[in-house]
């Protein structure tokens, strides 16, 4: 399992599948298939997608089975963060320069992310929008997706596997996965290592995608800022999903407070390079 | 884990953790685990190691406190240590002192861990299966970037 069996570019990052033996055609089509419908949903990059649907026209619109427990989460962790992470910063990210069109220049000053109430109503997997609004799931979306292309791998009879999309990874099975954590600035060097085993490791860096002066892709949606005070978090936990969501938590809200709330192990770099982590991260650290 | 060797602070704040717990679980996102105990404020046995008592103001210093609470095991305690220079704290060491395992691995899930700096190691002299950073980005963007930097250096 050491070597992937499959590796593809799909929404914009690089995924690999390991798993023991050959990875047969249905399973990679079922995984490409369940790629392909969550980004034609989800991705704020294409026209046709429901995001940019929303975006334009107000109205009433169902949104598939996953849209539940990722939008719970979302609600869960703007609590847990005074809302600074919120599902609708797409605008605050196209006034830095960061759409659809790739601008990547800051179009006039910063602007916050509706809340929630304001502009939408969910009722299930019915969502009300009053007015139109850019749903940007940057922040847990892919890691949901991580755990959906688990689901399609244990729904073809496969029980050990790696999922990594691009350092998002989800591991099922007995025999450790070990990751390095890449240090921010430098993908050459690794800060420490996490032995991953039966449970999903997300990551989230602003040096990579980052475009200009203090701008990057963690935005705080009270102020449509970038966040400036930590610049790189890791999270182990249970899902892709949790762990993906918790590592853009942890950009803002105090670690003991997410660890009231989440079953979870974190890593985080603060812009002075110092580091705070759980004690029970499986891994190490370098120091 | 190997504990990093530039280790400042070992901290456990349970006590602020269990006031976060009523701020954001509320969903009912929180797991079994952390409603089972409840920390109470510590008790009176805070001794501070300079002997000018804080009022209005906040004097410097370390202080130590044991605080007590009752967990369904019966009663446990755990030591804080507080560190205060010009009126802001600067280290807080927690120290678990629960006897009854359960209880000991609650008060250390909330242990973390504070190094001044890491350093990073070579990737390719680590025997590992994967690196995980920064998500690698979407060609479209690096596209865009590469056409900003031909810009500007146009």
């Amino acid at each position: 399992m050491r070597r992937p069996e499959a590796s593809f570019d799909a929404i914009g990052t690089r995924w690999s599948i390991h798993v023991d033996g050959p990875l047969d055609v249905v399973t990679l089509a079922r995984v490409r298939s369940r790629i392909a419908a969550y980004d034609a949903v989800w991705s704020r990059f294409r026209e046709d997608s429901l995001v940019a649907q929303i975006s334009r026209e107000p109205g009433t619109y169902r949104l598939p089975a996953e849209a539940g427990p990722l939008l719970d989460l979302y609600a869960t962790l703007a609590r847990c963060t005074d809302g600074a992470v919120s599902p609708l910063v797409g605008r605050s990210l196209v006034r830095l320069g960061y759409g659809a069109d790739y601008a990547l220049r800051a179009a006039g000053d910063a602007q916050a992310a509706p809340v929630w109430d304001d502009v939408l109503e969910r009722d299930g997997d019915t969502l009300v929008v009053r007015e139109p609004v850019l749903l940007d799931v940057g922040a847990a979306g892919k890691g949901q997706l991580v755990d959906l292309v688990a689901a399609e791998l244990r729904d073809c009879g496969i029980e050990q596997f790696v999922v990594d999309a691009g350092g998002d990874l989800v591991h099922r099975g007995e025999e450790p996965f070990r990751v390095a954590l890449q240090e921010p600035g430098d993908p050459t060097r690794a800060i420490g290592v996490v032995e991953l085993e039966a449970a999903a490791l997300c990551g989230s860096a602003v040096d990579r995608r980052a475009w200009g002066d203090g701008l990057h892709h963690v935005v705080d949606a009270r102020t449509g800022l970038p966040t400036r005070d930590v610049t790189a978090t890791w999270v182990v936990a249970e899902s892709a999903m949790l762990a993906d969501g918790l590592a853009t938590a942890h950009f803002f809200a105090d670690p003991d407070r997410l660890e009231a709330a989440f079953d979870h192990t974190y890593v985080r770099i603060a812009a002075d390079g110092g580091v705070r982590y759980s004690l029970g991260l499986p891994g190490e650290l370098f120091s | 884990m190997r504990t990093p060797r530039r280790t400042t602070i070992a901290l456990v704040s349970g006590v602020s953790a269990v006031a976060a717990l009523a701020s954001c679980s509320s969903s009912g996102a929180a797991t079994a685990d952390t409603a089972d105990e409840t920390v109470s404020q510590p008790s009176d046995e805070a001794t501070a190691s300079e002997d000018t008592p804080v009022q209005s103001g906040l004097t410097d210093g370390t202080y130590s406190a044991t605080g007590s609470y009752e967990s369904p095991a019966g009663q446990e305690t755990v030591a804080v240590s507080l560190t205060l220079a010009d009126g802001v704290v600067t280290a807080v060491e927690v120290t678990p002192e629960a006897t009854n395992p359960t209880s000991k691995q609650f008060q250390t899930k909330f242990a973390s861990g504070v190094a001044d700096v890491v350093v990073g190691q070579p990737v390719d002299g680590l025997s590992v299966d994967a690196v995980s950073g920064s998500s690698l980005t979407p060609e479209g963007f690096n596209d865009a970037l590469a056409q900003i930097v031909a810009d500007a250096q146009a």
